[in-house]
């Protein structure tokens, strides 16, 4: 059973895989990755990782890959068009330069087999989500690191606001509201900015 | 599920084999029950936003109060030819309304109807469900895209933008209940509110994260107030405007699961699942629950519906002023004065 759930997830990651990297088309291109994220979520569950695949699902198959959908969709499709020879030249000298740069800083198999972090293994009958929790507020664990990137993407995010209501100004005193939206009061200029 | 695992292995029949069979009746069964559920709630909603309307709605089909409407138009839908556009992507218009049905269908297994009565007993049961309904979006954008039609991806578009948005006021209201209780899994939400009464009423944060909820759960179904991405004066019919038969009739079960969803988490995480009483409960026999379960269900679809045909659609700009500068801030509050109060050792109305 843990076989066949296995190849099902790992045959929708490589079929999203092969999608991304041919497809001429840049639009599919996204939705296999939308593949191909859903069948590693599905994979983190099958290796008993329920709460990183769950993660992984709600996070990059229903976040970010909609912002990416937006930003592939909003260039033309003449633009978009990637050549499926270029594609096939440059995937494998892009991978086994990757390949080399990891065992130059350290072999790969130490950095896959030995993070030099906590590990711990989950309970049965209760999951892993306690013991990441535990972990991410305990100074032992990963209480820095968690601290710091809450941090940063706070930063990221006023970094984000601060930007678009620039931007928005400009429009502003240019005499025209932003794109895609009609310039009703100043509340929904600011939101529109917000959302962008 | 594991009984039912062992009820196939009884008949004879081996590991992997049972398992399939097991699995195929739970699929089974719960696309009958979500079909004969969407039908009945296709034909409530008409009926409410009738004698909302002061008229009487479908009164002619089944003799008794137009009860076999719905089924009528099921059938309808069925014969329906399946058109699909020709300038479109016929590939990805033809998996969109699966894509969308899926992700809610796949929420349906982690809810529990009566202690024991569900498909998977998930520890991450209330994020599951968070997590496996965001796919829908891709699904939405999906067949806005793939229909080559300005209306479709208008709808998409929109229908993206609302259901990101509010996924992070909905997510951050379910916190704090699951930071109450202490858990994701939702039979734990039903035996702690058997001890303590129901949540809505354990902490003032818990009352105001579950309006938070229940207000972004609307816009998480595309229901009204926040129907912008349908909005049928301006887009003629949204995401789905070039759908047609049985592929669109996917999308009405999709909006109506969905909506069975919210109203089965705030039923379970706020409002006593299957406790009768706000003081807590326990002593209710088993085959009760599911029936105390189901009918507070039906109330936040009937109060969902009730709202439809009561409010004013919101504007675009009106729909992100709400959910950022309202939901989201109050939400965060919500959050921090529930782990205060937890903190302090406060709150509990009736423990």
């Amino acid at each position: 059973m843990a076989d066949f759930m296995f190849f099902t997830f790992a045959g929708i990651a490589v079929f999203g895989g092969l999608m991304v990297a041919f497809h001429r088309n840049v639009v599919h291109s996204v939705f296999g990755l939308v593949a191909a994220l859903f069948g590693v979520g599905g994979l983190y569950w099958t290796l008993g990782a329920d709460f990183l695949g769950a993660t992984q699902i709600l996070l990059y198959v229903g976040g970010v890959t909609v912002l990416l959908l937006f930003a592939v969709m909003l260039t033309t499709s003449d633009a978009s068009r990637v050549t499926l020879l270029r594609t096939l030249i440059m995937v494998p000298i892009v991978g086994f330069l990757a390949l080399k740069v990891l065992e130059a800083y350290r072999g790969v198999s130490s950095i896959v087999n030995d993070t030099g972090h906590v590990v711990v293994d989950a309970p049965a009958g209760s999951g892993t989500t306690p013991e990441i929790g535990n972990l991410f507020v305990s100074p032992e664990g990963y209480l820095l690191p968690f601290e710091v990137a809450a941090v940063l993407l706070l930063v990221v995010l006023v970094g984000a606001v601060t930007v678009a209501r620039q931007r928005d100004d400009v429009a502003a005193e240019e005499g025209r509201g932003p794109g895609g939206s009609k310039p009703t009061d100043d509340g929904a200029r600011e939101e529109d900015a917000v959302h962008a | 599920m594991t009984s039912l695992i062992a009820f196939f292995e009884g008949l004879g029949l081996e590991g992997v084999l049972a398992l399939s069979a097991a699995y195929a009746l739970c699929i089974a069964s719960l696309l009958g029950f979500i079909t004969v559920y969407a039908m009945f709630a296709i034909w409530m909603e008409r009926k409410v936003a009738a004698h909302i309307q002061v008229r009487y709605g479908p009164m002619e089909t089944g003799a008794w109060h137009g009860w076999a409407q719905s089924v009528a138009d099921a059938v309808k839908l069925l014969f329906k030819e399946d058109l699909i556009p020709p300038e479109g992507n016929k590939f990805l218009f033809w998996i969109a309304p699966a894509v969308v049905f899926c992700g809610v269908f796949a929420g349906f297994i982690a809810i529990p109807f009566a202690e024991g009565m569900q498909i998977v007993d998930l520890h991450l049961g209330v994020f599951f469900i968070m997590a496996i309904a965001s796919v829908e979006v891709i699904g939405v954008i999906m067949a806005g895209w793939a229909s080559n039609s300005k209306y479709s991806l208008f709808g998409a578009v929109r229908e993206a933008a609302q259901v990101v948005s509010y996924e992070i006021p909905a997510a951050t209201a379910l916190l704090v209940p699951i930071l109450v209780v202490g858990s994701f899994r939702l039979g734990d939400f039903n035996a702690f509110q058997a001890d303590h009464g129901w949540l809505v009423l354990y902490n003032p944060f818990l009352t105001v994260a579950a309006l938070i909820y229940f207000i972004s759960s609307l816009a998480g179904c595309k229901r009204a107030p926040f129907d912008l991405p349908e909005a049928e004066s301006e887009l003629v019919s949204g995401f789905h405007t070039e759908y047609s038969g049985m592929r669109f009739s996917f999308f009405f079960l999709e909006e109506y699961a969905s909506m069975f969803v919210a109203a089965a988490l705030t039923a379970t995480l706020f409002f006593g699942g299957w406790n009768l009483f706000p003081w807590g409960g326990g002593w209710e026999p088993a085959p009760l629950a599911p029936v105390i379960l189901i009918s507070k269900i039906f109330f936040f679809i009937f109060v969902q519906m009730w709202l439809r045909w009561t409010l004013p659609r919101l504007r675009v700009d009106q729909v992100m002023a709400m959910g950022y500068k309202y939901l989201v801030p109050w939400a965060f509050v919500c959050l921090i004065g529930a782990a205060w109060f937890e903190y302090m050792g406060w709150g509990g109305l009736f423990s």
